[in-house]
């Protein structure tokens, strides 16, 4: 039973330890990012639209 | 409701929120009111959108989609303001009508938070006839953009294409090719459009005039599975879908303007009532 929960303890102090590395991993990974746009269209000419 | 200057406000509070600030794009008809203008109006027409395309660079816009109304004064008068790098106009299928040579930046490179983007644009051939400055032609954007896309293919990551035409032919666009990426639309425009995904791409548009200010944010994971939900069903071996979340945000009076755009929209209004006198 001790040797359960040690095994035990040690393998979710070696997945707390791995959870950054792995997160760093999937977001840097090639090709991968995050993106913003401010878009517009047909501002047509106005400087301040009403209405 | 609108205005350059609280446009030019939110741009700079949101990006200054975040690391990635983010990239300012028009689609297209930004500087006139209509394809062609009277006689009468144009000096005033002129001094209008000298001072919009000043805002707008101030803003942060390197670059903007030719509309057909941005040719209401012709193409010479674009090229009075086409000064790349600092500022392009963009068209695909605006050319020269002797050499059929583009007369504008036909596609450019960016590259944004270690992503390469090819930024391309169509002006709308169909609606041509109604300028009267004769200076340009306009193809059909059959005869000119499978090439144009050809040739970025290798070079970017993501394509970005900014489109005049209508959103039954933007559909026949994304149909057509599964490489582009991302259409912003301009023209023909009825309303803030939720972007919508077209086989591989996503379209999407802003309501006229300013009124608002359309924010896109990607997590760009790869070409062809875009997802509006953060959450997805999937195997355990899928690669993550790309995901999009859109706002329009109103520019409503309440909205605080930008003090150095503002400068140029009260300098301009000045240059406009001196014309009166």
């Amino acid at each position: 039973m001790n040797r359960m929960y040690k095994t035990s303890r040690a393998l979710l102090l070696l997945a707390i330890c791995l959870a950054p590395a792995t997160i760093f991993f999937w977001s840097n990974r090639a090709g991968a990012a995050e993106l913003r746009f401010f878009y517009a269209n047909d501002n047509v000419g106005e400087l301040e639209s009403c209405g | 409701m609108g205005g350059l200057s609280k446009k030019a406000f939110t741009i700079k509070e949101l990006a200054s929120k975040q690391a990635n600030p983010g990239l300012v794009i028009d689609s297209g008809n930004l500087l006139f009111k209509a394809d062609s203008l009277p006689p009468e109006g144009l000096a005033k027409a002129k001094i209008t959108a000298a001072g919009v395309l000043k805002a707008y660079q101030t803003m942060g816009g390197a670059f903007a989609g030719i509309g057909n109304r941005d040719l209401a004064a012709g193409a010479s008068f674009l090229r009075q303001s086409h000064k790349p790098p600092e500022f392009a106009w963009l068209s695909l299928n605006l050319v020269d009508s002797a050499s059929r040579k583009p007369l504008f930046t036909p596609w450019l490179l960016r590259e944004v938070n270690g992503l390469r983007l090819a930024i391309l644009a169509l002006t709308d051939h169909t609606i041509q006839q109604n300028t009267q400055a004769k200076d340009f032609s306009v193809l059909p954007w059959q005869e000119i953009l499978p090439q144009a896309l050809r040739q970025v293919e290798g070079k970017a990551d993501l394509i970005v294409l900014l489109s005049n035409y209508s959103f039954v032919e933007n559909k026949e666009i994304a149909r057509a090719h599964g490489n582009v990426d991302l259409l912003f639309q301009s023209g023909h425009v009825a309303g803030n459009m939720h972007p919508i995904v077209i086989n591989q791409t996503l379209i999407a548009q802003t309501d006229t005039r300013g009124r608002y200010l359309g924010l896109l944010d990607i997590g760009w994971n790869g070409r062809g599975r875009w997802s509006g939900m953060v959450t997805t069903i999937a195997t355990a071996g899928d690669r993550p879908p790309t995901t999009f979340t859109g706002r329009f945000i109103a520019l409503s009076p309440s909205v605080a303007n930008d003090p150095q755009v503002e400068a140029i929209v009260q300098q301009t209004k000045r240059r406009l009532d001196e014309g009166k006198q």
